[in-house]
């Protein structure tokens, strides 16, 4: 029952910002189709739409960071065990990364694309499909497959989120700047700079052949990307549990 | 049915907050809990309710132990002076979400006290202020309906009117259905009418543990010329001294001796004196 609360709790506190989310994603989406096509006279003229899935990706990274702050307090407020939280907190990831999943591949891919703009006029291209089907017209087991992987994908990302939210609620001002400048730091100027200057790129060439594939990015086999992204997931849940599990209240 | 303490030491860092505390709460009293800032009254509290974890020592809720085990905790709700609930949260989603929580909450009842404290519950709670934030939290806790309801500090910004409706609706409450309350307040005398036992901790360690009576039959104050009053005292227990001009006050443990001198004034100590003079270390003895 504690369970059933917190996770309805959690839930409950995404549910505003995942309506704001896609508002703000079908007003421009809407104010484009409307702008191009008031001034495009061809009528072979395609509006193609790529980016929904990572913007939500991004969507989903933000909501896991931001949960622990207000939620956690909420928790111990009332009497729930950090082992009720967390547990509220993996099923409050599930439902929402489904949602957004669902959301996506039949309201945006399939909904919208078909019914409400016409195929014609209006596609919504998968990021996700393009790495996996490169260039073959989706079908509906490419389309599941996909979506499948955005599934497994979301799930990971949240936990992420979830993950540096609880570091970064535990560790100190110096610790939390250390951290949330020092990573991109290092990942974006210092081992970039390092890997052109003395290793010819092959560094960054070889994290990217790495993760491609574990991913099955190379031999387009989605099920090893859903795979990948489900140990993933498990590993991120295991590492934020560890953090959890002795939080105490912030003096 | 109780809360059981038994050995509990709560370190921070090199800071020892609780030393080796040993404590029962047993069903349905209302306890005061005093010390001075800092003496751990709030590290007990949110030991207790698995807020904060002990470094050594046991806890038992009913029989149970107590970290991280939601049955148990459940059956407390702590009102901190801390404010844990979101601040963009409407005061009526609060209740709503209490009432998920803590099935036994009773939200018509919270509705009324709203009115009797004047509480807009539409407005969120970050644009309340230190008085009503108080107001809305001890709303939370009369309405509970958990066995045992901690308040930490609960009229913190509160005016008279507003103070005196509170221990009028907790005593009330408690007349009506008993449960353990356990008060922390430095306003010791606003409580000293009501509650049944009395608990000072000083500098993490629990000094006094006993029923309020016996607490203020404890001691007592003998007043009058200085040198009257040094004979009286010369083998008695000392907690504290005043002197005025040429009279003294002095504050003693123990029961007056039967023969006491017409020249001196015997009076009884009220609980916050008596507070003051056994926490006071900086007084000359």
């Amino acid at each position: 029952m504690r369970v059933k609360n917190s996770f309805l709790f959690q839930f409950s506190q995404c549910i505003r910002p995942m309506i704001i989310f896609y508002s703000v994603i079908l007003a421009i989406t809407t104010l484009s189709c409307i702008s191009i096509f008031a001034y495009e006279s061809d009528v072979s003229t395609v509006m193609t739409v790529s980016g929904w899935d990572f913007a939500g990706l991004i969507f989903l990274f933000v909501t896991g960071c931001v949960t622990t702050s207000e939620g956690f307090p909420v928790h111990l407020q009332n009497s729930i065990s950090r082992k009720s939280y967390f547990i509220g907190k993996i099923l409050s990831v599930s439902a929402i990364s489904a949602i957004m999943t669902i959301m996506y591949t039949f309201v945006f891919q399939l909904l919208l694309e078909t019914v409400f703009f016409g195929s014609k006029v209006f596609q919504v291209e998968s990021i996700l499909h393009l790495f996996y089907f490169e260039t073959d017209e989706p079908t509906i087991i490419s389309t599941l497959w996909s979506s499948a992987v955005l599934f497994v994908l979301s799930l990971f990302i949240t936990m992420l989120g979830v993950f540096f939210s609880g570091i970064f609620y535990r560790v100190g001002t110096i610790t939390k700047v250390t951290i949330a400048a020092g990573i991109p730091l290092l990942f974006l100027v210092v081992l970039p700079i390092i890997d052109s200057a003395f290793l010819e790129g092959t560094l960054y060439y070889k994290i990217f052949d790495f993760f491609a594939n574990i991913l099955g990015v190379f031999e387009q086999l989605p099920w090893k990307g859903c795979l990948s992204f489900g140990v993933l997931f498990i590993v991120t849940t295991l590492l934020s549990w560890l953090v959890y599990r002795r939080m105490p209240m912030k003096r | 049915m109780s809360i059981e303490i038994k050995n509990l030491t709560k370190n921070f860092g090199n800071v020892t907050a609780l030393d080796n505390v040993s404590l029962s709460f047993e069903n349905n009293k209302i306890y005061g809990l005093l010390g001075r800032n800092g003496a751990g009254k709030s590290t007990l509290l949110n030991i207790i309710t698995n807020r904060v974890f002990k470094t050594s020592g046991e806890i038992l809720i009913d029989n149970e132990k107590h970290e991280e085990n939601d049955n148990a905790i459940s059956k407390i709700y702590l009102m901190s002076e801390k404010t844990l609930y979101p601040r963009d949260m409407k005061i009526k989603d609060i209740f709503k979400w209490s009432k998920r929580f803590y099935p036994d909450f009773d939200t018509e009842r919270a509705y009324e006290l709203s009115k009797m404290f004047e509480l807009n519950t539409n407005k969120k709670v970050k644009a309340l202020s230190t008085g009503f934030t108080s107001i809305f939290k001890l709303i939370i806790a009369l309405c509970v309906n958990t066995p045992y309801v901690f308040l930490d500090e609960p009229v913190l910004g509160l005016d008279a009117n507003n103070r005196e409706l509170f221990y009028k609706l907790l005593i009330e409450k408690y007349s009506e259905k008993p449960f353990t309350v356990i008060i922390s307040t430095h306003l010791i005398e606003e409580i000293s009418s009501f509650i049944e036992n009395a608990i000072i901790i000083d500098s993490g360690k629990v000094i006094v543990n006993t029923t309020r009576e016996e607490l203020l039959q404890s001691g007592y104050s003998v007043s009058g010329k200085i040198c009257d009053v040094n004979n009286y005292i010369s083998d008695k227990e000392i907690i504290g001294e005043d002197t005025f001009g040429g009279l003294k006050t002095a504050y003693v443990m123990g029961k007056p001796d039967t023969d006491i001198s017409e020249n001196l004034e015997v009076t009884s100590m009220d609980l916050q004196k008596l507070f003051v003079k056994l926490t006071n270390t900086k007084e000359v003895k």
